[in-house]
């Protein structure tokens, strides 16, 4: 186990240099930066601004030079906001992280009541609803569905507020402050769990079928154990294992923001930044960010992995 | 003693025949996953609802008495009426044209996208699969790469160096098509490359080595043809994904903008807070129209899935 542990580790590193490369040559070889993007400035002042910020080297320079400060745990200065790249991250990643985390536990549980419910009894008509309700899920448009959403609940009846995350120059403090964020929490949520239920569902459902059709399933039951004992206690739990290993996969989407329901919302996040950023051209801000997800997408699959290799020991064999 | 044998030959004869009819009767694996298809309910509705999609955005625009792009500053952002079924925008074209037109260019922009990632996607997946070692290290690897970069904020960069060159609106629908088959068609390789590897293993395979098949034989009469069905699940539910994709690019300004409508660009009216809140027909039908296609895409692919591999 600690050789497979460390063999996956060992390879996160040549991942994680060749992901930086493609992210930063992505941005370098795009024309127009920061400085050709503001109309205002003579040629003269331009230049210097250039040299300043280190935009007048070739990119492969560039490029080593951005590695050299990602290893002291410098991501940069944002052009955009004046402050460094990490201290931006840092302002406003943790309001994606508590909308995120939010909707991480509804979903969830969600998925996994209606999953495990309808696995119970296949092909009846609950079952049916289900699933037209996880295809309809799948196929919204997210802004589609923002915009109902705002549409109904926070324009024609006005019961929840349009955006943002407290209410225009409020002040408030303490529970006041609290219910403030969370009526403004109420759609973003909504949305998100709506959205992302859909295919959770369908994995638990697909899971926990699996697991009723076990030989060990069908010995509890010929034992005369009761109907429930039976799903909650022998079926659940080997139902439950394969779809769990799914959580380190999430571990990303908990700091990424997302991006058009965090627009949409006017939700001061982390994807909120990222469309900002992109309109002014605020490479250091994009770029550090990109990485800041691979990094979370390699660790969230490195944690899967050895989710796995723990639940199922034939995995560790390849 | 003549007779005899000939009326055991003739017994014989009509056994073969009873059991060449049966045999006859009996369905390719294929034959036997449309019997399935069309024996479901499902995804029957799932076909109408796109055949109706499609006809209606090939054939509509020539139907309606608007022209496209033909304005009348008399009538802008005038409701839905008998005139104009689903009312005009700001510049009073009318919107069901505009609706159908965008459908040709959305659905044009799922189907094409996937169609190339299909073919890049196929070709390194059979490549890494087939020929192991070296080739399938570094092409899954770089897959794995490709994969390990969130795709909706590199399709937002993309799309950002898109109007940064000053595209021509008319190439910008190529150009979307291209980048959303190059960032899909890692998934496909993947499972081409699996469908491969335990294919090669299976006992037919070692048939047509034993029978001593030319090489081009065994891969394009028996190996490559096997991974063909999977392939077809994967790329239905693939160009739901991408006309989904699309829109969210059209929405932000990014993919295909106007004056080319797309379904996606269309509801970029709703960010004008007066169109969003008095004028629903402005925004409200290209969403529907996006859900109604993404929806029976998914539910036929599902089909599909069950029909293909029944075992499920």
């Amino acid at each position: 186990m600690r050789q497979f542990i460390l063999r996956r580790v060992l390879l996160m590193f040549p991942t994680l240099l060749g992901a930086s490369a493609v992210i930063f040559f992505i941005f370098a070889l795009t024309p127009g930066d920061f400085v050709d993007g503001s109309i205002s400035l003579s040629p003269e002042r331009a230049l210097e601004l250039k040299a300043l910020y280190g935009l007048d080297h070739p990119a492969w320079q560039r490029y080593l030079h951005w590695l050299w400060q990602l290893a002291h745990g410098d991501l940069g200065f944002s052009l955009q906001y004046q402050i460094p790249v990490t201290e931006l991250l840092d302002r406003y990643v943790w309001n994606s992280f508590l909308l995120a985390s939010v909707v991480l536990v509804l979903y969830w549980g969600l998925s996994l009541l209606i999953g495990v419910t309808a696995a119970v009894r296949p092909h009846s008509w609950y079952d049916r609803l289900v699933t037209l309700l996880v295809f309809a899920a799948m196929s919204f448009p997210v802004f589609f569905l923002c915009l109902l959403l705002i549409k109904w609940f926070a324009v024609d009846l006005a019961w929840l507020p349009v955006g943002g995350m407290i209410a225009t120059g409020s002040e408030s403090r303490g529970w006041a402050h609290v219910l403030e964020v969370a009526a403004h929490m109420v759609l973003p949520v909504l949305t998100l769990v709506m959205l992302q239920a859909g295919s959770l569902t369908r994995y638990f459902r697909a899971s926990m079928l699996e697991a009723l059709a076990l030989d060990c399933v069908r010995t509890a039951r010929a034992k005369g154990l009761k109907e429930r004992t039976v799903v909650f206690k022998h079926a659940l739990r080997n139902g439950l294992l394969p779809v769990i290993t799914l959580l380190g996969f999430e571990l990303p989407g908990l700091f990424s923001g997302a991006i058009v329901t965090e627009k949409l919302f006017n939700w001061p996040g982390a994807g909120h930044i990222h469309i900002d950023t992109l309109a002014a051209r605020d490479y250091p801000v994009l770029m550090g960010f990109t990485l800041f997800l691979a990094v979370l997408t390699i660790l969230g699959n490195l944690l899967a992995d050895i989710a796995y290799a723990l639940a199922d020991p034939r995995i560790r064999i390849r | 003693m003549r007779s005899y044998f000939n009326g055991r030959r003739r017994r014989r004869q009509a056994e073969l025949e009873a059991l060449a009819g049966t045999l006859g009767r009996t369905r390719s694996p294929l034959g036997d996953a449309v019997w399935r298809l069309r024996h479901s309910r499902p995804a029957l509705l799932a076909l109408a609802v796109l055949g109706l999609m499609v006809l209606a955005c090939v054939f509509g625009p020539w139907l309606t008495p608007w022209q496209l792009d033909s304005t009348d500053a008399l009538l802008s952002n005038s409701a839905p009426s008998a005139r104009h079924w689903l009312g005009t925008d700001f510049l009073g074209r009318d919107i069901l044209t505009r609706l159908l037109v965008a459908g040709r260019i959305s659905l044009s922009v799922g189907f094409v996208s996937v169609l190339l990632s299909v073919l890049l996607g196929y070709t390194a997946g059979a490549l890494a699969g087939y020929l192991g070692g070296i080739v399938d290290a570094l092409i899954m690897r770089f897959a794995d790469l490709l994969m390990t970069i969130p795709s909706l904020p590199l399709l937002i960069i993309m799309g950002a160096v898109l109007s940064e060159l000053k595209v021509d609106p008319d190439y910008r629908i190529y150009m979307v098509m291209l980048m959303l088959s190059l960032l899909s068609w890692t998934s496909l390789a993947r499972i081409v490359r699996g469908q491969i590897l335990s294919l090669r293993e299976r006992d037919f395979m070692l048939a047509t080595e034993v029978l001593g098949l030319s090489t081009r034989r065994r891969l394009f009469r028996h190996l490559l043809p096997n991974t063909v069905p999977l392939l077809i699940v994967a790329a239905t539910m693939g160009v739901a994904g991408a006309i989904l994709n699309e829109s969210y690019l059209s929405y932000l300004g990014l993919g295909v903008v106007p004056p080319t409508p797309s379904w996606g660009n269309m509801m970029d009216t709703a960010n004008s807070f007066v169109d969003f809140q008095r004028r629903p027909w402005l925004w409200m039908p290209p969403g529907l129209a996006i859900f109604c296609t993404v929806i029976a895409i998914n539910v036929l692919g599902d089909c599909l899935r069950d029909a293909i591999d029944p075992k499920r």
